[in-house]
C-alpha cells in the first residue's frame, strides 16, 4: 500500500485570490480513480471538498478571511475505495484492507476511532504541489466519524461527515490553540489526576492560570473581570453547570487545558471546548493574526451610485473626513477590510486606511442619521465596527454596529467634499458599495503609439514597430473583474497578442504579426471610469473607436495599427477615461 | 488585536523542517517561501511557561520573533467520540518530523526551540506541557 496505490492528479486553486495568501490544501484518500473497471469517485471527492469549504467558510472568523485564504484541492485518487478498518485488539472495525495512496486507516496507532495515515506522504504531496502550504486536510472516503490531527506537521485526517472535528483540529495544527475542555479521559472516566492545574502558565494564547495580568484583558469589557467558578469548589469533577452570565461575556471561566480547576478560558464555550460551537474571541483573534490579513492588498471601496470611492479628505490622518471622490489610486483611497474578533462571534469588520492604524469611525459615536464618518485610531468601539452584507460577489450594504444605520453617499450627482454619512436603510443604490475594487497593476503607456498595454507577460507589439515602450510611462491600475459601477465602462478587454487594452467594437485592428482582430480570449473584464471630475487620476484617455479599438492617451495622438496614422476617437463628445496611478 | 501592516516585516518566510529521534533534534531542511509570516507572539513570562515555542534570535541572543505551537513531542492524541466528547490516548511517538515557519529577518541568526517535554524523555507516558517549564531543547544557526 502507498503511493503505488493511486496517483496525484491536478491541483486547483478553488478560491483564487491572486496574491500571496495563507494556503489550505485539501486532498483525498480512498476515492477511487477511473480505471475502467469500477466507477470513479472523483465526483464524490469534489462534492466532499465543496462541503468542507462551505463549512469552513461559514465559520467565523474564516468568513471574514476569505480573501486571505487560498484553498487548493489536489485530486488524489486511490486504487480502492475507503480506508482500512482493522478488527484487531480494541478495534472493532469491519476488517477491511484497502489500497489507498495515503494508507488511511481507522485504529491508527491501535487507538479505536482514530483515523490516520501516512503523514510524510501528505507533507511531500502538499509541498510538491503548493510549496507555501499552511495546513493540509486529508478527507478520507468513509461514512464513519473519525479523524486525527498531526499538529507537528499541520496535517489533519478527517471523515467528510465530521467537519466540526476537522476545524477543531485545525485550531491546534494550524493556529497553535490549546484545548478548552477540562478533562483528560472524559468527565465520566473517574480520573483523579485532573483536579488542579499546575501553577506553570501554559503558553497557549487561549488558556491561562494567571488571573492578573490577564492574557486577554483587552477583550474584557466588564469591570471587575467576570469570574465564573465553582461556588463550592469541587475540583474532583467537571463543572457541568450552565453559565449564568450573558453568552458573549469575556472573563475567566474555570476549567481548561484538561484540568477542572486552576486553569481558565475566556468565554463559557468555544470550538476548542465544544466542537459545534463558534470560536471564542481569543481564538478568533489568534486565527486572524496567524492568517495575517495584511497580505491582502488595500483597495478602493466604491459606491455603486456614483462610481466614486471612499476618500480620506486631506490625506489619511486622524480626524480626516471620509468623503467620496473620483478614483485616482492615491493612498488615501486605499482601504483594508479586516475581520474583528467578537465575543458573540458576529461577522464584523473594521475598514482601515492602508499603512495606518486609522479606521472608519462614525464621528463621536453618533446615533443620529446623517452623522459623518472620519478616520480615527482604532479603539474597538462599535462605532468603528461594520457589518458588510457581501464580500465581493455582490453589491454590499455597510451597517454601523453601534447605530444600525447604513453608510451612504448623497443621492443625486456626486460632488467632492461631501461627507459619506450614516442613514436609515433605504436599500437604494446610494447605499450600495463594492468593498473590494480589485485593481490590477502592471499597465503602462507606450511612448511610441500612446496605447495602454499590459507589461506582465511581455511588452507586446507596437504599431510603430517593435515592442511597446514603457520608458516614459506612469504605472497604472485597472479595475479587473469587478461588478459594474455608475460612470464606469466595463467593456474593456486585454489582447493576448499585442498586450494592449481595447474595447470590442465594430472595428478593431491588432498590431501583432498577422494583423487581424484583437484577441480577448484570455482576458478578464476591465472597467474604466469616465467623465470624472479632475483628480489625481490621469484623464484624457480615449477609445480609438473609429479605427483600432484600443485605448490611447489623447493628449498625444500616437500611432494607430490600422493605417499607421494617428488614433481617432471620433466625435468630440467622446468619453474621457481616467486611469488611477499606482 | 492584530498588528498593523508596514511594520517592516519581511515578505518572505523560512520554513524549517526538523527531525527528532533517539533524543536528538536535527534540522532536516530549510526553505524560503514567498509568504508573509504573522506577527510575533508576546515574550514568554519571566517566571517561565509550559508548552512549546520557537524563538528567532539575533546575534546578541535577543529574541526578535516568537512563535507558539502545539508541542510536536506530545505523546498523546485526541480521540473524538461520534456521540460527542473527547478523550486522550497514548501514541508511540519517539521519532518524527515537525515544521516551523519564521520570518526571514536579516537580523535572525539563530533558531531556538523550547519544550516542556524534552525529547530525551520520549517514550515515558509523560504529559507534555502540563506543569514543567519549557527549556531550550535545540538551537540552530541560520547565518
Amino acid at each position: 500500500m502507498g503511493t503505488s496505490d493511486g496517483k496525484v492528479g491536478s491541483t486547483t486553486n478553488l478560491t483564487g485570490n491572486g496574491f500571496p495568501a495563507w494556503s489550505l490544501v485539501v486532498m483525498g484518500d480512498g476515492y477511487r480513480g477511473s480505471d475502467g473497471n469500477q466507477p470513479s469517485e472523483i465526483g464524490k471527492y469534489h462534492a466532499d471538498v465543496d462541503n468542507f469549504i462551505t463549512k469552513f467558510f461559514e465559520t467565523w472568523p474564516f468568513v471574514g478571511l476569505r480573501r486571505s485564504i487560498d484553498v487548493y484541492r489536489i485530486d488524489v485518487t486511490s486504487t480502492d475505495s475507503g480506508p482500512d478498518d482493522p478488527m484487531t485488539g480494541n478495534c472493532t472495525g469491519t476488517g477491511a484492507v484497502r489500497k489507498t495512496y495515503f494508507d488511511s486507516t481507522f485504529c491508527s496507532g491501535g487507538v479505536p476511532r482514530l483515523l490516520g495515515g501516512n503523514v510524510d506522504t501528505v507533507v511531500a504531496t502538499a509541498k510538491n504541489k503548493v510549496p507555501s502550504w499552511g495546513a493540509a486536510i486529508v478527507l478520507v472516503n468513509t461514512t464513519k466519524a473519525g479523524g486525527q490531527a498531526n499538529v507537528e506537521n499541520r496535517v489533519c485526517f478527517a471523515s467528510p461527515i465530521d467537519l466540526d472535528t476537522v476545524i477543531h483540529e485545525l485550531g491546534h495544527a494550524g493556529f497553535g490553540l490549546g484545548d478548552e475542555y477540562e478533562y483528560w479521559l472524559g468527565c465520566d472516566s473517574g480520573e483523579t489526576d485532573r483536579n488542579n492545574h499546575p501553577s506553570m502558565e501554559p503558553s497557549y494564547p487561549n488558556v491561562t492560570v494567571t488571573k492578573s495580568p490577564l492574557k486577554w484583558a483587552k477583550f474584557v469589557t466588564v469591570s471587575p473581570t467576570p469570574l465564573m467558578k465553582n461556588p463550592d469548589p469541587d475540583c474532583k469533577k467537571c463543572d457541568e453547570r450552565k453559565s449564568t452570565l450573558p453568552p458573549d461575556t469575556v472573563g475567566l471561566f474555570e476549567g481548561a487545558d484538561s484540568y477542572h480547576c486552576g486553569a481558565y478560558r475566556a468565554q463559557y464555550d468555544c470550538k476548542m471546548r465544544t466542537f459545534g460551537k463558534r470560536f471564542c474571541v481569543v481564538c478568533q483573534n489568534r486565527i486572524i493574526n496567524m492568517v495575517a490579513p495584511s497580505r491582502v492588498p488595500a483597495v478602493p471601496f466604491a459606491s455603486l451610485h456614483t462610481g466614486w470611492v471612499l476618500d480620506a479628505a486631506s490625506a489619511a490622518t486622524s480626524g480626516a473626513m471620509i468623503q467620496q471622490f473620483p478614483p485616482h489610486g492615491g493612498a488615501n483611497q486605499q482601504f483594508l477590510v479586516e475581520p474583528v474578533p467578537t465575543p458573540e462571534g458576529a461577522l464584523r469588520y473594521r475598514i482601515r486606511a492602508v499603512n495606518t492604524s486609522l479606521v472608519l469611525d462614525v464621528v463621536g459615536g453618533s446615533t443620529s442619521p446623517g452623522a459623518p464618518l472620519q478616520l480615527y485610531p482604532w479603539h474597538g468601539g462599535k462605532n468603528q465596527q461594520f457589518v458588510i452584507s457581501a464580500l465581493g460577489n455582490d453589491y454590499a450594504t455597510v451597517r454601523a454596529v453601534h447605530s444600525d444605520f447604513y453608510l451612504e453617499v448623497p443621492d443625486g450627482p456626486p460632488s467632492s467634499g461631501v461627507a459619506v454619512r450614516q442613514a436609515t436603510l433605504t436599500a437604494t443604490a446610494n447605499q450600495k458599495w463594492l468593498p473590494f475594487l480589485n485593481m490590477q497593476p502592471g499597465w503602462r503607456r507606450c511612448r511610441k503609439c500612446q496605447g495602454l498595454f499590459f507589461t506582465v507577460h511581455s511588452n507586446g507589439y507596437c504599431p510603430a514597430g517593435g515592442a511597446h515602450d514603457p520608458s516614459e510611462s506612469d504605472a497604472y491600475l485597472l479595475s479587473n473583474n469587478n461588478l459594474l459601477l455608475a460612470s464606469w465602462d466595463d467593456n474593456w478587454r486585454w489582447c493576448r497578442r499585442c498586450q494592449g487594452l481595447f474595447r470590442p467594437w465594430l472595428v478593431g485592428r491588432c498590431p501583432a504579426p498577422g494583423g487581424g482582430s484583437h484577441d480577448a480570449s484570455l482576458s478578464g473584464g476591465y472597467s474604466l471610469p469616465y467623465n470624472m471630475p479632475p483628480s489625481g487620476a490621469q484623464h484624457h484617455w480615449r477609445h480609438c473607436s473609429e479605427k483600432c479599438g484600443g485605448l490611447f492617451f489623447g493628449d498625444l495622438r500616437g500611432v494607430c495599427p490600422l493605417d499607421q496614422g494617428v488614433h481617432d476617437s471620433g466625435f468630440t463628445g467622446a468619453l474621457d477615461y481616467s486611469l488611477a496611478r499606482a | 488585536m492584530q498588528q498593523f501592516e508596514d511594520t517592516g516585516m519581511p515578505r518572505r518566510s523560512i520554513r524549517l523542517t526538523f527531525r527528532f529521534k533517539d533524543g536528538e533534534i536535527k534540522l532536516l531542511e530549510r526553505e524560503f517561501l514567498d509568504l508573509l509570516d504573522s506577527p510575533s507572539d508576546p515574550p514568554a513570562a519571566p517566571e517561565g511557561e509550559s508548552g512549546f515555542w520557537v524563538e528567532l534570535r539575533d546575534a546578541d541572543n535577543r529574541t526578535v520573533h516568537r512563535r507558539i505551537m502545539s508541542n510536536p513531542f506530545d505523546q498523546h492524541v485526541e480521540v473524538h467520540s461520534p456521540e460527542g466528547g473527547t478523550s486522550r490516548a497514548h501514541r508511540k511517538h519517539s521519532s518524527g518530523t515537525f515544521i516551523v515557519d519564521l520570518p526571514d529577518r536579516p537580523d535572525g541568526e539563530h533558531v531556538v526551540l523550547f519544550s516542556s517535554a524534552p525529547p530525551h524523555i520520549l517514550g515515558a507516558r509523560a504529559e507534555v506541557g502540563s506543569g514543567s517549564p519549557a527549556t531550550e531543547v535545540a538551537r540552530v544557526t541560520l547565518r
